[in-house]
């Protein structure tokens, strides 16, 4: 029994779809007639739909149909036309539903051509001739010529498709990418096309209706792999991947090989084994007034043999392979290099550094080079007099009890002082906490050593100058009228001398302001620095003995001003402030924060932070470069106050008496009668605000 | 090896190096050639036949030009040959004697 469905569609690829997807077969296993191509209309207007007629071919016929159609592509145009209406009387009645539109062969005053049995048929009675446009992909030739566009057919013209398949090789090629890692392989498929004529009812205009059979054709794996061969790839190539690559009839990008990235390590760390910052609590009140000091934990301190740094070694990393099979270096990694300053010192192995003293840790952390150094903690446990003397230590103080009268403390380093301070002086580099009252000092915190101060930047540019020296001396050897045998009998001085006074003058002016400074302060340096300034001066500027002998001692000379720089604890990384109770009669200066808890009388403090008084300000004069927060200030009728701050600060102030003096940048007021919750600014105009 | 040759003028005298310019050859530098020249208002130095120089050398150059001048001499430096100038140039001999011993 043989199935036949009629379809109806936009276009006869859609109905035959349809058709297939009907009867549930595929389209090898059918016979195809377009009964009526369908159309667009005039303006898309009276679109016509295509209607075919599918039929389920038997196997056994499939094969004979296959024969049949292999020798009757040279399809010879038959004159007898009524062949065709066989088509429609054989269409199992179901063609008569739903075509009713379509022509019947009486109607044919037009020529007429249609495809039976792989065989054009042209009919052309009347003075029209039938029209042909051949398929889109196929050839056609019509008396020997190719169809290239629509053409008229008359009787007898000779029709005929090419049946030589239509091979469209496969492309690809490889491609490498940057870091020679990967191999990818761009595939578009080949594929061979066999076209075969589609009957098809006759028709005024016969658009040429044809089957395509595709072949594929896989590409050849070997000559993949010689080319990756040829590209120099031996490593990481992927044999599955290049088979699946050859065999896809897809377009797209394999990776057919890949190679070994470098596995990255991990640098050197450290970890510290003491507090590294200075805690700023301060010390709690107790009910009584009295003050707890086991609160206060100002210094981190550590022990003699405490190990205070330790290193974790850097983790190397591992070496891959590229595609060329080269090995791949990944990241060379860094070690954390230790070095000792003052009271510590590195172990022998390298990783540890331990504390040779007890003290206050410092530790100066640049790139992968970690200084520590500990600062000596000096603790005196009585007052400061007569009997002690004066105190001037490289460290911290602590002084359990007070200072008297006439007597010095200076340290740099901070300063505890428990007890009261009298007429006293009391130098600290860092910061000084006095929990006792302070009665007509003289007060210095955060201003440093002046030599220090000075020396610092002076270090830095004595390196940098020394390095820029060394090359100008390595680029000068290379020189071709330049002869170096001198130097080894008399020292680099005769060139130093030179390069001194010419390129490197200004390196020279640097190194007298050196040679100054530490000639003034040589009583107060140590040994290690007044060494160093003397090798500094017989090196570059006394050359009697001619300098330095060689560019290795130059090289040493610049590690040590370097080490000399680094063990310096700047500032930078310690905060300044005075912690203060009471303050009466003293002069207090401070580079950070100050706090008088319980207020001051008749003082002068001047502070480059902000200034906090947690009692009354009665009389003196007291600036703050960050603003000011106090309690109460002034007399009622009594000693002249003033309160200054800097433009871009304020003052508030809970309580302030007549005659009280605020000025902010260089706008000031006089209260002429007390007020409450002051809070003095300059507004955006520079308007002096009180309230 | 080092000489040098003094053609004297009036009020100028001409020394002419030939050799290198070294910690060996500054002696006679300083020893033959100073007192030679320093009593002419004019002195010129022709480098001309100089191959090479050393940092005593130059050292030595430079203390002559100093002392000559003290006197009120005024002293040029000429024919430099383009690969000692530019051991010159390096040390900024230029910057240290003046551009007006260069003309």
């Amino acid at each position: 029994m043989k199935r036949t469905i009629i379809t109806r569609a936009k276009n006869p690829e859609a109905a035959v779809e349809e058709a297939l997807h009907l009867l549930s077969v595929s389209r090898e296993s059918v016979q195809i007639e377009i009964l009526e191509p369908g159309g667009r209309g005039v303006l898309g207007i009276g679109a016509r739909l295509a209607v075919v007629k599918v039929s389920v071919t038997e196997p056994e016929q499939k094969e004979e149909d296959k024969a049949r159609t292999a020798a009757a592509v040279k399809a010879s145009v038959s004159a007898d036309f009524s062949s065709a209406k066989t088509y429609e009387k054989s269409d199992d009645g179901l063609g008569g539903s739903g075509l009713g539109e379509r022509p019947t062969v009486q109607d044919m005053q037009e020529g007429e051509v249609g495809i039976q049995d792989g065989r054009f048929r042209i009919r052309a009675p009347g003075s029209r001739l039938p029209m042909l446009t051949p398929p889109l992909r196929a050839t056609l030739y019509k008396n020997g010529a190719r169809v290239e566009g629509k053409v008229p057919l008359a009787p007898g013209d000779e029709l005929e498709l090419d049946e030589e398949p239509l091979v469209e090789e496969p492309v690809w090629r490889i491609e490498l990418d940057e870091s020679l890692l990967r191999a990818d392989l761009h595939v578009r498929p080949g594929f061979e096309r066999r076209y075969k004529l589609m009957d098809c009812l006759p028709q005024p205009h016969l658009i040429v209706p044809v089957s395509e059979t595709r072949t594929f054709l896989p590409i050849d794996a070997a000559a993949v792999r010689g080319r990756l061969k040829e590209m120099g790839v031996v490593y990481g190539i992927r044999g599955e991947t290049i088979a699946e690559a050859c065999a896809s009839e897809h377009s797209g990008v394999f990776a057919v090989a890949e190679g070994t990235p470098a596995e990255e390590g991990a640098d050197g760390k450290f970890e510290t084994n003491f507090e590294v910052e200075t805690k700023r609590l301060s010390p709690k009140s107790r009910e009584d007034g009295t003050i707890d000091y086991r609160e206060v934990v100002q210094f981190p301190t550590v022990a003699e043999g405490q190990v205070l740094v330790r290193t974790l070694p850097a983790r190397p990393g591992r070496p891959g392979r590229d595609l060329f099979d080269r090995p791949i270096e990944p990241r060379p990694v860094q070690s954390i290099v230790l070095a000792a300053g003052e009271g510590a010192s590195v172990t022998e192995d390298g990783r540890r550094v331990v504390a040779l003293r007890p003290g206050m840790p410092k530790l100066k952390h640049q790139g992968f080079r970690v200084h520590v150094s500990v600062m000596p903690k000096l603790s005196h446990t009585s007052d400061v007099d007569l009997k002690s003397g004066n105190i001037r230590f490289r460290g911290d103080v602590e002084i359990s009890g007070g200072v008297q009268n006439g007597m010095k403390v200076e340290a740099f380093g901070s300063i505890a002082i428990r007890g009261p301070v009298g007429s006293a002086v009391i130098d600290a580099s860092y910061s000084l906490i006095a929990s006792g009252s302070v009665i007509g000092a003289q007060v210095n915190v955060g201003k440093r050593n002046e030599f220090l101060d000075q020396i610092e930047p002076l270090l830095l540019e004595i390196s940098v100058q020394t390095q820029l020296l060394q090359s100008a001396i390595e680029q000068l050897g290379r020189t071709a009228a330049f002869k170096l045998n001198d130097l080894k009998q008399t020292g680099l001085g005769t060139l130093l001398s030179v390069l001194l006074r010419g390129k490197f003058k200004g390196f020279h002016a640097v190194l007298m302001r050196f040679s100054e400074q530490a000639a003034k302060n040589e009583a107060q340096l140590d040994e290690e620095w007044n060494g160093y300034a003397n090798r500094l001066r017989s090196g570059f500027l006394d050359l009697r003995q001619g300098g330095f002998r060689d560019e290795a001692e130059l090289e040493r000379f610049r590690r040590h001003t370097l080490e000399l720089y680094e063990s310096f604890c700047g500032a930078g990384d310690q905060t300044v402030f005075a912690d203060l109770q009471y303050v009466q009669n003293s002069h207090v200066y401070c580079g950070g924060n100050v706090r008088a808890a319980k207020g001051g009388y008749n003082s002068t403090i001047y502070c480059q932070g902000a200034l906090e008084a947690g009692g009354t300000l009665r009389g003196g004069m007291y600036f703050a470069a960050g603003g000011m927060k106090v309690k109460e200030v002034g007399a009622p009728g009594g000693a002249a106050t003033k309160l200054q701050v800097s433009e871009t600060s304020a003052i508030r102030a809970g309580r302030v008496m007549e005659g009280t003096v605020v000025q902010i940048g260089r706008r000031s007021f006089q209260f002429v009668e007390a007020a409450s919750n002051v809070h003095a600014r300059l507004d955006p105009s520079g308007e002096l605000l009180l309230f | 090896m080092f000489a040098y040759q003094i053609n004297r003028n009036e009020d100028e005298a001409v020394v002419i190096f030939e050799g290198d310019l070294d910690i060996e050859s500054g002696e006679v530098l300083e020893e033959d050639i100073l007192p030679a020249v320093s009593e002419y208002p004019n002195i010129r130095l022709n480098f001309g036949e100089v191959y090479f120089v050393d940092s005593s050398g130059i050292g030595l150059i430079i203390r002559t030009v100093d002392e000559l001048r003290e006197r009120g001499r005024s002293v040029k430096i000429e024919h430099v040959r383009p690969e000692v100038m530019e051991v010159f140039e390096l040390l900024q001999i230029r910057e240290i004697l003046g551009e007006e011993a260069f003309d």
